[in-house]
This record gives C-alpha cells, sequence and structure tokens, in this order.
C-alpha cells in the first residue's frame, strides 16, 4: 500500500517536472522562431531565445515551487472547509466516526493484546540467542523439567551452548517478612521463591536497580542471600530501599536480601509472573527440607534455559544437546524416555507458534474482522447519503467554475478527517480496554484462586498496531467519501434541475445499483457474522449446562500450601491427619471429612492399568481416602468404600467407576477381579464400583478412572469437608478450628467452595459466551442501525418517483407492495447468499484442528435451525420496518409536494 | 532597455496576464508577446518569472491549463480564465485604478 502511494507520487513529480520542461522548453523555441523569422540566422536565433529567458533551472524551479505551495494551500483551504462542515452535520460527524471506530476498535483491540501477549520479548540481554530446552518424550509428549544432574551434564559439557541457567517452579513457603520503616510484620505470611542456579542472572545480563545480583559463585550453604522482584519490593515494602540487607526468614534460614531486580524483569516467562524472591539453588535443604532433591537427583524438576554460542544455531544445539541426553540416560543405565532435545526460542507469555492459539486469535480476527466490514459498509452509505443530499452544492459550485476534481478532493478531505477521528479515539481507548479486560481477568480468575500471582502485562500500541488501526480508518474514511463524491458530482445539469441522479428504477426488472449492492453486503456479512456468533453462544451455553454428577456447593476444599511451614514433618503427617479430622468432624454442620491427593476437576494423576489376558490402557487415577465418596455424593454401586486398614496396605485394592467396569470387562462383574497398575504392574483386586463422574474435564466421562486409598503418610494437601448446608456460610468456623491445631496453618490454608472448580472448568464456555454477546451484540447494533438507515434512505429517495406515479393515478397500496416487496427481494436474496456462507463457515468451524469447534459448539449442529431462522427473521424485520414507514409516508404525501421536495 | 522598465510589479504581471487571457486561451509564449506588443514595446515581461505566475495563479483557480497544438502544430499548455478569473480581473482592474489615480494625485500635488 505505501509503496504503491510512493510510487504514485514518483510518478507524479516526475510527470510534473517533464510538464514544466516542455512548457518551458516550448516557449524558448516559439521565441526562436519567431527571431529567425525576424532575418536572425539559426543559430543566433536560438541563442538569443535562450538569453531573453533567463535562467531557465530557476524558472523551472520556481514553478515547481509555486505548484507546491499552491498545492498545500489548496489542501489547507480543504481541511478547514471540511472542518466547517463537519461542525455543521454533528450528527453525521458523530455517526460515521462511532460507527468507524466500533468497527476498528475490535481488531486494534486484537492487534494491541497480540501484541502484549504473544510478541512481547524477555527483558534480557540478547534475548535472540535465548533458548529453553524441552525433552521430547519417546511415550508422547514433551517436558520441560530437567534434574539436577541433567543440568549440570549440560552446563558443563555442551559445545554448543555458552551458559545454561536453571530454575524451579513457583514454591509458596511461608515467609517471616523483616520491619521495614513503619512496616509491621506481625504474622509470618506465604511468598512465592524461585530457586535458581547462582549464574541465573550473570547470563541473562539482568543488572540489579539496587543493591547486587547473585555473585556467579557457588556458596556452599555459608550466606543465604535473595534477589527481590520489583513488584514484590514494591506490594510488601511500599519500595522502601532500607529492606535492602534486612533477612527474611524462610523456615527460620535468615535470607538476607542483597538486590532487587528491575522492573521490566518478569523472570524466565512462561507466565509473566514474578515470584517475590530469586534464591540460589544451593540454599533448597535449608529453606524447603522436604525438598531433598540432593539425595533425590533422579527428580526432574529443573527448567533450563540455555544461552547460545555466537554463530550456532537452535538446530544445531538441539542435535548436540540429544545426543548429550541420550548418552547420560545409557550410562546411568535408566529406561531411554528421550527421543529427543529441542532448543526453543523464548518467550514472554506464550509460546506464539502454539497452534491453538494461532486457531484462536484466528477465529478471533475473523470475527472482529467482520465487524469492521460491516462497519465499513454503514460508513459507505453515510457517505453516499451525504453526498446526495449535496448535489445541488456541488452542481452549482461547479457551474461557477470548480472542477470534478477539487469537490472530489474537498469531499476526500472530510474522508481523512473522519477517519482521523475515529483512528486517535481507538488508539486511545483500546490500551484502556486491554487494561480493562485483563484487570477483570486478574481479578475474577486469577486472584479466585491467590493473590501472590501478579501477572505483569502492558498494553500499549506499537508502530504496527497504530500503523494498522490508522491505515484502515484513513482507508475507510476515503475509500468511502470517494465513492460519496464520485456519485454525488455526477449529472450536475440533472441536479441543478432539481432531478434526482440517474438511479434505475425499475418495478419489473431487478437492475443491481451501487445502493442495492451495498444493502446487499452489509446484509451477507451480518449474516454470517450474526449466525456464527449465535452458533458459539448457544453452544457455549450448553456447555454452562453440563453437570459434574457430584455435589459441589455443599463441599469446601481446604488447600494447604506448606504443612512443613507450620513445623508439621512426614512423621507426624498421619497424626495431624487424625486430629484434623477430628476436630473438623466435631464442629457443627459438618458431615464428613475427606482426603485426597487431586481436587476433582482441577487435576487428576495419569498410570497405565492391564486386566487379565488384555492389553495396557491409559488410566487416570487419584488417592483417596475413606469417606471420600459419601462427602462428595458419590455413590457405590457394588462392593465397598475404603476403610482405615486399606491405607495402610498401599495400594493393593482399588475401587472403580462403572465406565471402567464396562469397559474392562464387559458384560461381567468386577468386584474381586485383579489388574496390573502402574510400569511396575503391581497388582491390585477391585473392591468397590462408584457411580461415574466428569471429575478430568466436564465435557465426558473419562473411560478407565481409578481410585487408590491414600497412603497413612502421604503429604496431604487438600482437605474435603461436606457440610449440612451451603458451603461456603461455614468457612470461618473451619478455619478457626484449623488455626486451634496450628495457628500457623492458617496462613497457609486457602479456602474454596467446589463450585469454584465447575466455576473455573466452565471459564472457557463463560468467557466463549461473553465473546460471542459481544461480537454479536455489536454485529446487530451495526447491522441494525446500517441496514435500517441505508434502506430508509433509499426509500426516501424515491419520495418524488413515488410522487409522480400517485400523480399518474397508481395506488397507495400498489405502490406500497412494489417497494416493499422489492426491499424483501433484495433483502431475501443476500440473506440467502449469508445463510450458506454463514453455514458453510461454521462447518469449516467442526473440522478444525485441536477439536476447537466441538469446543465451541458443544454438540451444536453447525446447521442449528433456531440460530439461522432467528437471524433471518431479524433481518426480515428489520428490512421491513426500515422500507415500509418511509414508503407509507410517501404514499400519504400530497404529490405536488413530494414533486416540489427536491 | 533599462532595468526600471524590465522590473513589473508582480501584481501587475497577474493582472496583465488575466487581461489578455480575457481575450481567449493562450499560451505562456502568447501571454508575453501579447504584452510586449499591446505595450507597443514599452513593457517586456521577463519570461523567467511568468511562469511561476501563471502556475500560481492556477493554484488560485483564476485560470486552467490544457495541452493543445499552438497555430505551427506545437504541443503547447494553454491557459484558460475560469469564472472565478473574471471576477478576479474585474477586482485588479478596479485595485490597478485606484492605485494609478492615487500614485497620480501624489505626483501632481505641488
Amino acid at each position: 500500500m505505501s509503496l504503491l502511494l510512493k510510487l504514485r507520487g514518483m510518478l507524479q513529480r516526475r510527470r510534473l517536472e517533464t510538464d514544466i520542461d516542455e512548457e518551458l522548453r516550448t516557449h524558448i523555441e516559439m521565441r526562436a522562431a519567431d527571431n529567425k523569422a525576424a532575418g536572425m540566422p539559426a543559430k543566433e536565433a536560438n541563442y538569443a531565445a535562450r538569453r531573453s529567458f533567463g535562467n531557465v533551472t530557476l524558472a523551472k524551479e520556481d514553478t515547481r515551487a509555486m505548484d507546491i505551495i499552491g498545492w498545500l494551500d489548496t489542501a489547507m483551504r480543504d481541511v478547514r472547509y471540511a472542518f466547517r462542515l463537519l461542525r455543521k452535520t454533528p450528527g453525521f460527524t458523530a455517526g460515521s466516526v462511532l460507527t468507524l471506530a466500533l468497527g476498528v476498535i475490535g481488531t486494534t483491540v486484537l492487534l494491541t493484546a497480540y501484541n502484549a501477549i504473544a510478541l512481547r520479548t524477555l527483558s534480557v540481554r540478547d534475548n535472540k540467542s535465548l533458548t529453553v530446552l524441552k525433552r521430547e518424550l519417546r511415550a508422547g509428549g514433551s517436558s520441560t523439567e530437567f534434574t539436577e544432574e541433567e543440568y549440570r551434564n549440560f552446563s558443563e559439557h555442551s559445545q554448543t551452548l555458552d551458559a545454561a541457567i536453571a530454575e524451579t517452579g513457583y514454591d509458596t513457603l511461608l515467609a517471616q517478612l523483616p520491619n521495614v520503616g513503619q512496616l509491621q510484620f506481625a504474622e509470618p505470611r506465604p511468598v512465592i521463591v524461585k530457586l535458581v542456579s547462582e549464574n541465573y542472572f550473570s547470563v541473562l545480563g539482568v543488572k540489579a536497580v539496587a543493591g547486587q545480583m547473585l555473585p556467579d559463585e557457588k556458596h556452599n550453604g555459608a550466606e543465604a542471600v535473595g534477589i527481590l522482584s520489583y513488584s514484590s519490593w514494591q506490594r510488601r515494602f511500599r519500595g522502601d530501599l532500607s529492606v535492602l540487607g534486612q533477612s527474611v526468614f524462610l523456615y527460620g534460614t535468615p535470607i538476607t536480601i542483597i538486590g532487587i531486580a528491575p522492573r521490566d524483569f518478569i523472570g524466565t516467562g512462561l507466565p509473566p509472573v514474578p515470584p517475590d524472591m530469586w534464591i540460589p539453588l544451593s540454599m533448597e535443604t535449608r529453606v524447603e527440607p522436604s525438598h531433598d532433591w540432593v539425595n533425590h537427583p533422579d527428580e526432574a524438576r529443573l527448567r533450563v534455559l540455555g544461552r547460545l554460542k555466537p554463530e550456532t544455531s537452535a538446530r544445531q544445539a538441539a542435535i548436540e544437546l540429544t545426543a548429550m541426553a541420550q548418552r547420560f540416560e545409557g550410562s546411568r543405565g535408566m529406561q531411554d524416555v528421550t527421543s529427543a532435545i529441542d532448543a526453543d526460542p523464548t518467550a514472554y507469555f506464550l509460546e506464539k507458534r502454539d497452534p491453538h492459539f494461532l486457531a484462536i486469535s484466528a477465529m478471533l480476527l475473523l470475527s472482529f474482522g467482520m465487524v469492521l466490514s460491516i462497519a465499513c459498509a454503514n460508513l459507505a452509505n453515510f457517505f453516499l447519503a451525504r453526498a446526495t443530499a449535496r448535489r445541488k452544492e456541488m452542481a452549482v459550485r461547479r457551474a461557477l467554475g470548480a472542477s470534478r476534481g477539487r469537490l472530489v478532493r474537498q469531499l476526500l478531505t472530510e474522508g481523512v478527517l473522519i477517519g482521523l477521528a475515529a483512528g486517535a479515539i481507538t488508539l486511545i481507548i483500546s490500551p484502556l480496554l486491554c487494561d480493562f479486560i485483563w484487570n477483570q481477568i486478574q481479578s475474577r480468575i486469577v486472584f479466585r484462586f491467590s493473590d501472590l500471582y501478579i501477572f505483569v502485562l502492558r498494553f500499549s500500541p506499537n508502530a504496527w498496531v497504530i500503523g494498522w488501526t490508522m491505515a484502515v480508518s484513513i482507508g475507510a474514511g476515503m475509500l468511502f467519501s470517494l465513492m460519496g463524491a464520485l456519485h454525488g458530482s455526477k449529472d450536475p445539469n440533472r441536479a441543478l434541475r432539481g432531478q434526482a441522479p440517474n438511479w434505475p428504477l425499475k418495478g419489473s426488472r431487478l437492475r443491481v445499483s451501487a445502493r442495492d449492492l451495498l444493502i446487499a453486503a452489509q446484509v451477507v456479512f451480518s449474516v454470517v457474522l450474526l449466525v456464527n456468533a449465535g452458533l458459539v453462544g448457544r453452544g457455549m451455553a450448553r456447555g454452562q449446562k453440563v453437570y459434574p454428577g457430584f455435589d459441589t456447593r455443599q463441599v469446601m476444599d481446604i488447600e494447604f500450601a506448606d504443612i512443613e511451614g507450620a513445623g508439621i514433618d512426614k512423621a507426624h503427617t498421619a497424626e495431624f491427619r487424625a486430629e484434623l479430622t477430628r476436630q473438623l468432624s466435631g464442629l457443627p454442620g459438618v458431615r464428613g471429612v475427606a482426603f485426597a491427593d487431586h481436587v476433582p476437576l482441577l487435576g487428576a494423576g495419569a498410570t497405565t492399568v492391564t486386566a487379565l489376558g488384555k492389553t495396557e490402557e491409559h488410566a487416570f487415577d487419584s488417592q483417596v481416602s475413606p469417606g471420600f465418596f459419601s462427602v462428595f455424593g458419590i455413590k457405590i454401586v457394588r462392593g465397598r468404600d475404603f476403610t482405615t486398614g486399606d491405607e495402610g496396605r498401599g495400594t493393593s485394592a482399588v475401587i472403580i467407576t462403572e465406565s471402567t467396569a464396562r469397559h474392562l470387562w464387559p458384560g461381567e462383574d468386577a468386584l474381586g477381579k485383579t489388574v496390573a497398575v502402574g510400569e511396575t504392574k503391581s497388582p491390585v483386586q477391585v473392591i468397590g464400583v462408584v457411580e461415574d463422574t466428569r471429575t478430568v474435564v466436564l465435557g465426558r466421562v473419562e473411560p478407565v478412572y481409578l481410585y487408590f486409598p491414600t497412603a497413612a503418610n502421604a503429604p496431604i494437601n487438600d482437605v474435603f469437608v461436606r457440610t449440612v448446608g451451603e458451603a461456603t456460610a461455614s468457612t470461618g468456623l473451619v478455619l478457626n478450628a484449623i488455626s486451634a491445631i496450628n495457628n500457623r496453618l492458617t496462613a497457609l490454608a486457602s479456602v474454596h467452595v467446589m463450585d469454584d472448580a465447575i466455576w473455573f472448568q466452565r471459564l472457557p464456555s463463560t468467557i466463549g459466551t461473553l465473546f460471542a454477546a459481544c461480537v454479536g451484540g455489536l454485529g446487530i447494533f451495526l447491522a441494525g442501525v446500517g441496514i435500517y438507515g441505508t434502506i430508509v434512505y433509499s426509500v426516501v429517495q424515491r419520495t418524488r418517483e413515488i410522487g409522480i406515479r400517485i400523480a399518474l393515478g397508481a395506488g397507495g397500496a400498489s405502490i406500497l407492495r412494489l417497494v416493499l416487496l422489492r426491499m424483501m427481494r433484495l433483502v431475501g436474496v443476500a440473506t440467502c447468499v449469508g445463510l450458506g456462507l454463514a453455514g458453510a463457515l461454521s462447518h469449516a468451524l467442526t473440522i478444525l484442528p485441536f477439536g476447537i469447534g466441538s469446543l465451541l459448539l458443544f454438540g451444536v449442529s453447525p446447521w442449528d435451525p433456531l440460530v439461522f431462522v432467528t437471524v433471518a427473521a431479524f433481518l426480515a424485520v428489520t428490512a421491513l420496518s426500515a422500507a415500509y414507514r418511509p414508503a407509507r409516508r410517501a404514499t400519504e404525501v400530497d404529490p405536488m409536494v413530494a414533486l416540489r421536495c427536491e | 532597455m533599462g532595468k526600471a522598465k524590465n522590473d513589473l510589479l508582480q501584481g501587475t504581471l497577474v493582472l496583465m496576464a488575466l487581461r489578455t487571457l480575457a481575450r481567449g486561451p493562450m499560451h505562456g509564449y502568447g501571454i508575453t508577446v501579447h504584452i510586449q506588443s499591446a505595450s507597443q514595446n514599452l513593457l517586456r515581461v521577463e519570461e523567467g518569472s511568468l511562469y511561476p505566475a501563471l502556475h500560481r495563479m492556477e493554484q488560485e483557480g483564476w485560470i486552467r491549463a490544457e495541452w493543445g497544438a499552438s497555430e505551427n502544430n506545437r504541443r503547447a499548455r494553454y491557459y484558460q480564465l475560469t469564472p472565478t478569473g473574471h471576477k478576479q480581473l474585474v477586482e485588479e482592474e478596479k485595485n490597478w485604478e485606484r492605485l494609478t489615480y492615487a500614485v497620480a494625485r501624489v505626483l501632481q500635488f505641488t
């Protein structure tokens, strides 16, 4: 686009220059010819002509300068004139600016968000050479977690990596914060900690905003130091610098804060949530005694990032690291689990090549693109109507000597001004809107589960977004004002005589005019948009109604972030659990207490199961305590629940779901059967069968789901309490009882109603519904206003013609019928085309990869008749009511008035 | 040819060009020749400054330009007065008359 403009500008200047050249040359030649005619010799004649002209180059430049000054002058005049006219018609101005802004804002918000989410890079030195290592598993899938030994192996022996760094996941620990200034921290509170390799900050090239970063060598546990994140420093210590040198007590171990990370540094991404503190890996046993990876070298829990050597590609690194990992596994006599190691680019929030993300982005862009198209069609109509209304004025001005080009340019200026205004509004609003949406997501979703995780995202449109918004707005303004201008300046003589432009109007034959095409285009776009928004909305509404099959309203989930932080170690787990059960059961309104390693709908374990003489199958599993099923109201169909006796025996008993029984032993009684479980193929016996529930995702019932008894000393994370009434009513009581057992536990416990889990599962469909409502609402508004306006206007245009017909003796009813019939035929044809296209598009949605279509439609047919009929009816009613009133009025008007009305 | 004679005021050049064009479409060289002959060789248009002036007038919308064939079939740019240009000419003529009248009064004042 810009290239084309530049090219045209260049050609135009060339043309201008050669024009001036030729004009001056002609002048000199004419003079020379006259000189010759007066008797001068040829050579002398030419010379005299040139001399009398003077400095040709200077004259040429002066002339061109005049052209340019004149052009600027006219442009300025056009702008002033356009301003005046736009001020005189505030309705038109506000309407078209708003319509355009509404159309563009969707795509701008989308691009701004895409920019902030997918295109933003980590604020570290040379982020292009920084890669994150990913293990492709032989069994399928991938993982970004490595063991300590593997990390050391890569770090010390790789030839393609300059350096490797490692970080753990987020750990929530109970910390006693230092008193700084006026801030007093009486109680310990949970903080998020990330353990990182000693070279983490130096390899990333991140400098402290205050204090210093981790010294680049091992501490041997001698000095315990930590780096505070900027957001934590601001939030917890109100940006007080005297926090430097103070100690944070984790597990009684003092950690000295030696530096504060820069504001832009949010860690190494995915998600962009900075922890409160970064602490050297070597401190792990001191701050988290339960996580003694030193004694468990096989535990893969480090994310490893590598900095590529100069001139080395990520591919070369991947090849070398794959060989290294496989050799490493071989030398340790381990199972070979790694099929390849990838060195992927790092990202701020998410990997922009993620196909799910791409598919969703494309769908959003398509939806808002359609909203934009409808807005553009509206705009075209506004301009067309305005130009038609001003035909007389334009004709008069042409008669007074203004050229058509001049008039067109003036209207074009109006278009540019409107585009500029719409673009500016959009650019101001969209970052605010992004922030608003994000804050809503943060406060309603993220904080609902924990207020420790603060995402750092900044929405500001970059040059590309600004360029897109301005180009689209100004382009639309110019295009449609040009359309109007060309139409309005047509046939000035007819306009002066007060006649309508030569606009075809035949009752019998359907001749397509520009306005008809516009109405048709508007209808087609609206139908496609509304049908798809309707289908998605209906699908999402269906997704909201799915019930999981267990009780959620009367069950509360208490999650402990770090039991050992409260001084309860492994040896005392069973004791603590018994105490907790006793205390909670004694509370009024509590009907039962149970434990499990996973919260239904928020997680499940994975294993394999082999029935005698059958093939191995994938299975989901969880470990539950006796009473789990009664707490959740899941019926035991056959056999019995676990008892305290089962706990001690480990996993020799299993309870399965009805689906599992049907799947493994069709037509047989599963009770008492034996299956081999997991890699070790340990045999377990089925002691009970329970009802099916939707435990993993709301969308389906898993074919194979196994419940194992909890091990007596397994660390507990989640306690479930069944209450008599709504669970929300009893949370305070429960928390009091917990603090009575150990007052440090309250800070570590977070209490949710199980309804939250359902809510979380329904989140995608909730957001989808909101989105469909948003796009659909915008679409209905724009399409309704646009189609109504266009039809009203096109009928009003014919008032004069209707007057003539009535004057000639036509009946009002027959004219009304004629007008309505013609409009309905046009809208009908366009609606059918739109419905066909919409169906094709939604059909394409269902065959999209990754099941995104079925996720959106939730089993609603892509040809769902309800949606199609509703949309068609909406358009028919809009079009009919738009055409009826002005047509009716036109037939009632005195024909003489109608004839004089233009 | 004294220098003073050539120093036509910019305003008078525009006035004379408009007046010349009021007789009919003409190219730049034609305008020079006409002014020279009509003034009985008393006035000579400085050719180098004629074209900037013409282009300026074109931008003002007083004259319109079109390429056409000259008497001896040369391609030349013909200028033509627009309705606005006509009005401008009347205006400028009035101004000129006022100016010369005023200057004459000053010179005759003894």
